[in-house]
């Protein structure tokens, strides 16, 4: 099953791009991140403390960006080994749309875990990893634009962001058809 | 299980000074989640700060029209409490379904709430009815106590002593429980207060909500039959191996006409 949630953040998409690959962003902003190293511009290495009720668990995870589109989109692949507690693996589409004012961002992603942890808290990952995403993506947008807003009615937003570029192309296509057609 | 230290403290204060000396350590009340995570090493806290000894956080008072819980006071004491069962009879059948008979003698209102499990009763109860949680610092009203999956509006060291709940006009609480371990699949609790109407859901989603929608329409008219084509939206609803989003939706109406109609007798 697939999370998804948006965001608009009052700042410009090269600036939320920018934030996206900056590993410093990345540490304020991933729940229970202790530390993170820079392996290459697109792997990381991470410590994150999983805190979800009684649960404490230390993971050691890679991170990775992949599918890298500047500055569209990315795919953010991680996956982490928690000792005796099992071990996880996620990934989220991030896509940024210009917008009025702004810039929207969406993301999609998926968990699985394995191990101790998915045999005694099967009914509680879906939450868990829904609330953990929230958190990374709402530390993210907050962390760039202090009144961001998770836009809560999260469908499937399908090309929005682009149509609306193609749009305002096309309606300037036919001005200047107009210009050409009254100089002519 | 790990190691850790263990500590039995007399008075709250004592209690907060431990806490305050140690990062890691961990408020033990009945330990119905906290030993078991322990066990399986899920959980490693330096110390546990054991509640039982303390005596003022137990038993239960009517106070007026109102009957406050202390925190340490185990379920099956509030399920089989003459006074809950004659002021609020909703609130003593629900403690009377957690778990099982073991968990009730150990188990205590104030380690449920402070844990908030999405799949706890004792949520459904005191959103529904509108309580008030009594901490060592402040009072919470119910509705903004519950924040997220195991997440309230607690602070990290502070204990809940009491829980203080008026007496509703009407309530009844419905669950659909899990078989094996009686957490609500979905549980809804509706009440008439003086305040109006509350329909409390727990299980369903990531802690214990309000349906208003389910409010709305009992507050036109209080019977099952209002809440007729009433459908709930499976949106961001729990979704594990006991229940699809929607399964889980649908038991909300389910559960709601049921509460109504028990409330109605």
């Amino acid at each position: 099953m697939k999370i998804k949630g948006e965001y608009q953040i009052a700042s410009s998409r090269e600036k939320v791009w920018a934030a996206l690959i900056d590993p410093e962003v990345l540490k304020e902003c991933i729940p229970g991140c202790e530390s993170l190293e820079k392996i290459s511009d697109t792997e990381f290495a991470a410590k994150v403390i999983a805190a979800i009720g009684p649960v404490r668990a230390k993971f050691d995870t890679s991170l990775t960006l992949e599918n890298m589109q500047p500055p569209e989109s990315y795919t953010l692949v991680g996956s982490g080994k928690g000792g005796a507690a099992g071990f996880g693996s996620g990934s989220a589409d991030v896509r940024l749309y210009e917008i009025d004012g702004g810039t929207q961002l969406t993301y999609s992603a998926e968990f699985k875990v394995g191990g101790k942890l998915a045999q005694v808290g099967s009914r509680l990952v879906l939450g868990a990893t829904r609330k953990m995403a929230k958190e990374f993506f709402g530390n993210f947008s907050r962390r760039l634009d202090p009144h961001a807003q998770r836009i809560e009615t999260a469908e499937e937003k399908g090309e929005g962001g682009i149509s609306k570029t193609w749009l305002a192309v096309a309606a300037a296509v036919v001005v200047l058809l107009i210009w050409w057609f009254l100089l002519s | 299980m790990y190691e850790f230290q263990y500590h039995r403290p007399a008075s709250i204060d004592e209690a907060k000074k431990i806490l305050a000396d140690n990062d890691e350590a961990i408020i033990l009340a009945g330990g119905m989640t906290m030993l078991p995570t322990m066990k399986l090493r899920l959980a490693r806290p330096s110390d546990l700060v054991d509640l039982s000894a303390i005596d003022s956080l137990r038993g239960i008072r009517k106070d007026g029209k109102t009957i406050e819980i202390g925190a340490m006071t185990p379920h099956a004491d509030v399920a089989g409490s003459s006074v809950v069962q004659s002021e609020i009879p909703a609130l003593a059948d629900l403690a009377g379904m957690i778990g099982d008979a073991q968990v009730r003698n150990r188990g205590t209102i104030g380690g449920s709430l402070s844990n908030s499990d999405p799949a706890a009763d004792y949520p459904a109860a005191v959103l529904g009815l509108n309580a008030v949680i009594k901490t060592d610092t402040r009072e919470i009203a119910a509705d903004d106590f519950f924040k997220d999956l195991f997440e309230t509006a607690l602070g990290p060291n502070e204990i809940i002593q009491a829980v203080r709940f008026p007496k509703p006009k009407r309530a009844a609480y419905a669950k659909f429980p899990n078989p094996a371990s009686r957490y609500a699949v979905v549980g809804v609790m509706i009440a008439e207060t003086t305040d109006g109407i509350r329909a409390a859901v727990t299980g369903a989603g990531p802690c214990a909500f309000r349906a208003t929608e389910i409010e709305a329409a009992l507050a036109k008219d209080f019977s099952a039959t209002a809440l007729d084509g009433l459908t709930f939206d499976a949106g961001d609803l729990n979704d594990d191996l006991h229940a699809s989003p929607e399964y889980r939706a649908h038991l909300v109406i389910v559960m709601a006409k049921r509460a109504v109609a028990a409330a109605s007798v």
